[in-house]
């Protein structure tokens, strides 16, 4: 046998073993520290079954005109009113999340752009800022805007008397006498403790996510196409429109849902500035809240909402990396 | 539409890519812009199109007479090729082509119906018909090529400008596409204007030809006059191979390096005689013809080709003949034999040479 051969046939014995070791270590890893509690998540999560799981967000208070001993009575009114918090707090984290996915998307592509298609001074320091978030720490972030806008902070005499209108108690008016056919009931003053305070951190915590997943793309596809496109008489709109944005939305929907699920799931910065009260309880600060009061059962359950926008944007990104696959297959097995 | 440069330069920090250059082309011609790479032929045109600012206050492009300066790209009616197609890769073929007339306010935007029908002239006129709803990424290099210029025409441009149009592509397609665009143009009539570093792309398609060296154009003129007769060395070197026998001007200003040329020099001192391959004669007689004595150092045969590489036994030069495959069988020339070399056509510039 030639030695040449010898030696590639325990290399690809080595390989195969280095191969088999290496998944093995990978798998284990994945499986204790990912889906095992992932399971436990969801096995907690329906430890009182599906009624109890149901109970956790819709609990009724107890029925006018029914006798019933005064503890069961309490018991219920307490449930009814914590299944109510949980709610406000799922109302709380939706709408702080599209608040701030929606201008980090706005935020990400102008970032993207600025530094993927043109060329000027700073633009490495620009890119080192909108990492900064990930090198900080969501409680430092939290008490960065504290003490910018608390009351004793920078901005403080003039952001302890903003007054907004709080966005739950907005309604329809119509157009008769206004030219803005929104109202809000409520008002709101202030920027820290508030629910404005919460969507400025969460946008300061996950600020990188949609532009880190477009710089990249935007970098490597240059401007020849949109040079085209305003060449063939395009306006700057049609041109970002029906050119740039096509050529970058499975990037784009990918960093919408990692900031999605990072803006869902932020802790430290939003427990920092929401004040600690229940109205501005967001999902990951209600848990917390349910499994220090020994309630492990809720705190699992409004977890496993959490877990499953997790795995839907697994989903998600498996589909998008599925697309992209294929999309080169195509070109590959097709151009002659 | 004619295009008129006066003046123009293009300055990116401290390197000048394009200087002071002034340019005519006619209504309907094709002219070629050939140079080495970094001569800033791509740059010319991009100012042109109006894709690449000049310096302030540098000079103007006119088309049509019109002064553009103020046009955006989209406004100057040109139609543009990108070397690399910058083809639309999430739209079909159909899409790309229609996308000049689908982006139109919506005023000036002709039906469906005869955008449908635009693109499948087009397409016809590309030979592409069929393609319509395949993606670029479906296409060979040869056919996004095409369909790049089927979309640049789309909106009836008054000018065409190419950036290195056959740039990415194999030889064979490069030398059926040059004599298509040569045909294409013979019956649209268009004005246009493209970028190549191939001379030989160059000489063969275009009516006129701006050879761009440094910044600057250092001749223009058809084919036959660049090929011909030179403006100067580097116009005689990039346009094909050639040959140098460095020497001194004698007394007559015609005579360099033994070689006596066809005019005699404007200068004296340090001279080079340029010969081309082709124009090297060998022969195994020594009669009195003028002539040097040569040694042969290789030969060589490929396709219908003969080279022989030869070492000029006074000056130590090393020179290249070129000939067809008969005469290089005919003379059957063997390695170290001594032979005559004559020349049909030398040219002589004296070294400072510039112009």
């Amino acid at each position: 046998m030639n030695p040449s051969r010898v030696r590639h046939s325990e290399i690809s014995a080595l390989a195969r073993i280095a191969r088999g070791s290496l998944t093995l270590i990978t798998a284990a890893f994945i499986g204790l520290f990912v889906l095992l509690p992932l399971i436990n998540v969801f096995a907690q999560a329906f430890s009182k079954g599906v009624g109890g799981y149901v109970h956790t967000f819709f609990a009724a208070p107890p029925p006018h005109g029914v006798r019933m001993p005064i503890h069961q009575k309490l018991q219920m009114l307490r449930a009814a009113s914590e299944a109510r918090r949980t709610r406000s707090a799922i109302a709380m984290t939706l709408v702080v999340g599209t608040t701030t996915v929606a201008f980090n998307a706005v935020f990400g592509i102008a970032a993207a752009w600025a530094i993927g298609k043109f060329r000027f001074r700073g633009k490495t320091l620009l890119i080192s800022l909108i990492d900064l978030p990930f090198s900080v720490s969501p409680v430092v972030a939290g008490l960065i805007f504290v003490l910018l806008f608390g009351r004793e902070g920078v901005l403080g005499a003039w952001a302890t008397h903003l007054i907004w209108p709080d966005p739950f108690s907005i309604y329809w008016r119509g157009f008769s006498g206004h030219w803005w056919p929104l109202g809000a009931s409520q008002q709101l003053e202030g920027i820290i403790f508030t629910p404005l305070g919460i969507v400025l951190s969460t946008i300061f915590v996950t600020f990188p996510f949609v532009a880190r997943a477009l710089i990249p793309l935007m970098e490597s596809q240059g401007i020849e196409e949109e040079q085209a496109a305003l060449s063939l008489g395009a306006s700057g709109w049609q041109t970002f429109r029906r050119v740039t944005l096509p050529n970058i939305r499975w990037a784009l929907l990918y960093g919408i849902v990692l900031c999605t699920c990072r803006a869902y799931g932020e802790f430290g910065a939003v427990s920092v500035v929401s004040g600690n009260t229940d109205a501005n309880d967001t999902i990951p600060l209600r848990v917390e809240k349910l499994w220090q009061g020994y309630d492990t059962q809720a705190a699992f359950a409004l977890a496993s909402l959490l877990a499953s926008l997790a795995l839907i944007t697994l989903l998600i990104k498996a589909t998008v990396d599925w697309r992209r696959a294929r999309m080169s297959r195509i070109s590959e097995s097709v151009t002659p | 539409m004619s295009i008129e440069v006066r003046h123009l330069s293009k300055t990116y920090g401290a390197f000048a890519a394009v200087r002071d250059v002034s340019l005519r082309v006619e209504t309907g011609e094709l002219v070629a812009l050939v140079g080495p790479s970094g001569s800033g032929k791509t740059t010319l045109l991009r100012s042109i199109a109006g894709l690449e600012p000049p310096d302030p206050g540098s000079g103007t492009v006119l088309l049509h007479g019109n002064d553009v300066a103020a046009e955006p790209v989209g406004r100057r009616k040109i139609g543009f090729v990108f070397q690399h197609y910058a083809l639309f890769k999430h739209m079909t073929v159909s899409e790309n082509v229609a996308f000049g007339l689908r982006v139109r306010p919506w005023r000036q935007r002709p039906p469906s119906r005869e955008i449908r029908k635009t693109v499948e002239e087009l397409l016809d006129l590309v030979q592409l018909r069929g393609m319509e709803r395949r993606y670029p990424s479906q296409l060979s290099g040869g056919q996004r090529q095409r369909i790049a210029l089927a979309r640049a025409l789309a909106t009836k441009p008054g000018v065409l400008l190419l950036d290195e149009p056959f740039g990415a592509l194999d030889a064979k397609v490069r030398r059926e596409l040059r004599q298509w665009l040569r045909r294409l143009h013979h019956d649209m009539g268009i004005t246009t204007l493209f970028v190549t570093h191939d001379q030989e792309e160059a000489l063969e398609v275009a009516d006129r030809v701006a050879v761009m060296n440094k910044g600057i154009i250092e001749q223009m003129g058809t084919p036959d006059e660049v090929y011909d007769h030179p403006a100067g060395p580097f116009v005689q070197m990039f346009l094909g191979t050639v040959n140098l026998f460095r020497g001194r001007t004698a007394d007559d200003l015609q005579k360099v390096g033994g070689v006596v040329g066809n005019e005699k020099t404007n200068g004296n001192g340090k001279a080079t005689a340029y010969v081309r391959p082709h124009d090297l004669e060998v022969s195994r007689k020594i009669d009195g013809a003028p002539g040097l004595v040569a040694e042969v150092l290789s030969t060589s045969v490929a396709g219908p080709t003969g080279r022989i590489y030869l070492q000029i036994r006074e000056t130590k030069e090393l020179v290249e003949a070129e000939m067809t495959r008969e005469r290089h069988r005919e003379l059957a020339l063997t390695v170290g034999e001594i032979v005559h070399v004559s020349w049909r056509k030398a040219r002589i510039f004296t070294d400072d040479y510039s112009i």
